[in-house]
């Protein structure tokens, strides 16, 4: 299945575009979608946004599927959804240094 | 006194006396310069009933120490008085150049008192000082008033500060306007001003500032600017500027329709940074004064109807003027962003009170008879700007919203008064307490009323160990309330510094406390270090916080409006509130407030205060 992800904030600078779509197996979860990430982009993460022990974006990006944040790494995903990604922002900088 | 001139210059408006006083030397290593002195100023000269608009009231202008230096950013000013928008004391913040080359022409600071009868204004130069006839001034725009004094003084490298008409007529949220399209923005000092009949501040000086460690101070400052010019978390503001926040509209963060939707990406879209860059960005973004992030933008447009070539919207004035009117018309926005700067207004209150009276108008609690015939509508450009002019010259439908929302509600009564979007008169900023639930304690304690600018809670929320050196630790989840009343404690120190020091926010983005510390020692030959900057943090909320309780705010006052506690129905904060009041109880508990709002006895004693602890029990 196909997942969409769309960069917000600096995010876009790092990995050289605002949109990506990822091809996970059918009932993959968020957990298999960082995995997916790691893979392909690993190296184009900054390592303030990326949390290496826990194998995922760091608790600072907040990630929004469908209008609501996810927290947990379980969440199922579905077919064609969007997931926002949005570093913490405030005053239009980034937060991360 | 290394760091400062040690000069403060008092004007008398009333007797047309103009001299110059010492400043004392312990109030200023108690208090910095900026906030914390000009607050400490105001609590010893302007009592707590005093009547903004009397002769008794004062406009207390503030440097810092590091003012005028070659740290980027330190331009700044401060200026303390009594608000007539709110009733309590308030301090605004302006950008740009002023600031530094008041302290270039040999002063700290400005006292100003009493009331002329004739319009005037005050020209200071080199340690000279004098009042002008300003008649020929009077009516004039901020940006026509700049242009006319600069020709006037045949120096082109003199800074103006002015008021425009709105300040003359004494709206009350009225701002004073410096270094083109920079503003003092919040809480209605340009009517204090305009009531005071005092146009305009020309100020020009090229005197040495002296430094404890001129060295030191250099490399320091060199080190925080190249940082500033390339560190990664201010590449957006670099960029784009500002208004790159637009980007958050997925979490709900922009308020929308008078706050009462969430955000949606075509209306985020069209008022966006990259829009904005696509657009109607004219040339290089402007800086402030030895500034490398340049968030600033010029935008020129060319439609009839929008035509300007001046400073551009920032994020504050797109939401306020445009998606909390649901205007997304970019050009329009900006324009009436153009038309508040020509006015002198308060971009914020302006955009936040016309989104009032647009709820007001579709509950038919305002009709077009109350309007004059402006059919204002949720999104409708023209009206937008219609009323813009109409507040800016206190004419029809703006004398009534030219009050603001507190005052405006009640005079339109009914139940205006759910969607009156304020904190003890103040209009709530672009940052919505439903999304990043630290706001809450933050605008219902910021001692001016609903300000953003006392404490950049967000910063905190979402980040791992956000400020171990303040105490902390660990990480704050945005829609949770634990440790918020904390955290708002600490942004407000932290902006308590910033706005003593006086630097501005973005800047110090990249330091830590101590770094900040290590700064002001190296100018003024001071050995204090990142925990005595928190007590200073402490004591400058205190006095700010013990005025204020003279003038009658108690922790009732410490409120959100009915609006921000009302869950939005749509987007990524949907059916979320904050907690406000364990919010306030964490918070009362972190500043050691007694439960009536007052500071503690302990902690004023604690602060070295006490004169305040004899004002506040008697004792």
């Amino acid at each position: 299945m196909k997942i969409r992800l769309r960069l917000f904030g600096d995010l876009p600078k790092y990995f050289g575009r605002e949109r990506l779509e990822m091809d996970l197996a059918e009932g993959a979860t968020l957990r298999e979608l960082w995995d997916s990430i790691f893979s392909e982009c690993g190296d184009l993460i900054p390592q303030e946004y990326w949390d290496s022990s826990s194998g995922r974006f760091s608790r600072s990006v907040m990630v929004i599927c469908q209008g609501v944040e996810i927290t947990g790494n379980d969440c199922a995903l579905s077919d064609g959804e969007e997931l926002f990604f949005l570093p913490p922002m405030v005053g239009g900088a980034c937060l991360i240094h | 006194m290394n760091g400062y001139m040690g000069k403060l210059l008092r004007v008398n408006l009333t007797t047309g006396q103009v001299a110059a006083e010492a400043l004392q030397p312990q109030m200023v290593r108690d208090y910095i310069g900026g906030t914390g002195l000009g607050v400490r100023i105001a609590y010893d000269e302007i009592p707590p009933q005093t009547d903004p608009f009397s002769r008794d009231a004062k406009l207390i202008f503030m440097t810092g120490p590091v003012t005028g230096t070659i740290l980027g950013t330190a331009g700044r000013f401060q200026v303390v008085y009594k608000s007539p928008l709110t009733g309590i004391l308030c301090d605004s913040s302006s950008s740009g150049f002023w600031g530094a080359e008041l302290k270039h022409a040999g002063f700290d600071g400005l006292i100003i008192e009493g009331e002329s009868k004739k319009p005037v204004y005050l020209s200071i130069n080199n340690g000279q000082a004098e009042l002008k006839p300003a008649e020929h001034l009077w009516g004039l725009n901020t940006y026509g008033t700049q242009e006319k004094l600069l020709e006037e003084t045949s120096d082109s490298k003199a800074r103006i500060l002015c008021i425009g008409p709105a300040g003359e007529k004494e709206v009350l949220f009225a701002c004073m306007i410096n270094d083109d399209g920079r503003a003092a923005a919040r809480g209605g000092n340009g009517a204090v001003m305009g009531r005071k009949k005092l146009k305009a501040i020309v100020v020009r000086g090229t005197l040495p500032i002296e430094l404890a460690r001129p060295e030191e101070f250099k490399r320091a400052a060199l080190g925080m600017n190249k940082l500033n010019a390339k560190a990664p978390n201010l590449e957006m503001l670099r960029t784009v500027g500002t208004p790159g926040v637009m980007a958050r509209w997925p979490l709900s963060a922009i308020p929308t329709k008078n706050w009462a939707m969430g955000s949606y990406e075509e209306l985020c879209n069209s008022l966006s940074g990259d829009t904005m860059k696509e657009t109607i960005i004219a040339h290089h973004p402007t800086s402030c004064y030895y500034c490398p992030i340049h968030c600033s933008r010029w935008v020129k447009i060319e439609t009839e109807a929008y035509r300007m070539d001046g400073p551009g919207p920032e994020y504050e004035s797109l939401g306020a003027l445009g998606s909390l009117c649901l205007v997304d018309n970019l050009e329009a926005v900006s324009y009436a962003g153009h038309l508040c700067n020509l006015y002198g207004l308060d971009t914020i209150s302006c955009g936040a009170t016309i989104a009032f009276a647009m709820e007001c108008y579709e509950k038919g609690l305002l009709t077009q008879v109350d309007t004059q015939g402006i059919d204002l509508i949720w999104g409708n450009a023209d009206a937008l700007i219609q009323v813009v002019e109409a507040i800016g010259s206190k004419e029809g439908i703006g004398e009534l919203l030219g009050q603001g929302t507190r005052k405006a509600s009640v005079e339109i009564g009914s139940n205006s008064d759910d969607w009156a979007v304020q904190v003890k008169g103040l209009e709530l900023p672009m940052h919505d307490p439903r999304v990043f639930y630290a706001w809450a304690a933050t605008y219902a304690t910021s001692p001016r009323g609903g300000c953003h600018l006392h404490g950049q809670s967000a910063l905190y929320e979402h980040k791992e160990n956000p400020l171990p050196e303040w105490g902390l630790t660990g990480y704050y989840p945005r829609n949770s309330n634990e440790g918020k009343g904390k955290i708002a404690r600490v942004a407000q120190n932290w902006m308590n510094i910033l706005n003593s020091m006086v630097i501005c926010f973005f800047a110090s983005l990249t330091q830590k406390p101590a770094d900040l510390a290590t700064l002001i020692n190296q100018a003024t030959g001071w050995e204090i270090d990142d925990q005595e900057l928190i007590e200073i943090g402490d004591r400058v909320d205190a006095i700010h916080r013990a005025y204020n309780y003279r003038v009658g705010v108690r922790r009732v006052d410490d409120r959100l409006p009915k609006r921000i506690l009302t869950p939005l129905p749509d987007g990524g904060a949907a059916g979320q509130v904050p907690d406000l009041e364990v919010q306030l109880s964490e918070y009362y508990a972190a500043r050691r407030l007694e439960p009536d709002g007052k500071p503690s006895y302990e902690r004023l004693l604690e602060l070295g205060m006490k004169d305040v602890v004899h004002d506040l029990y008697g004792i």
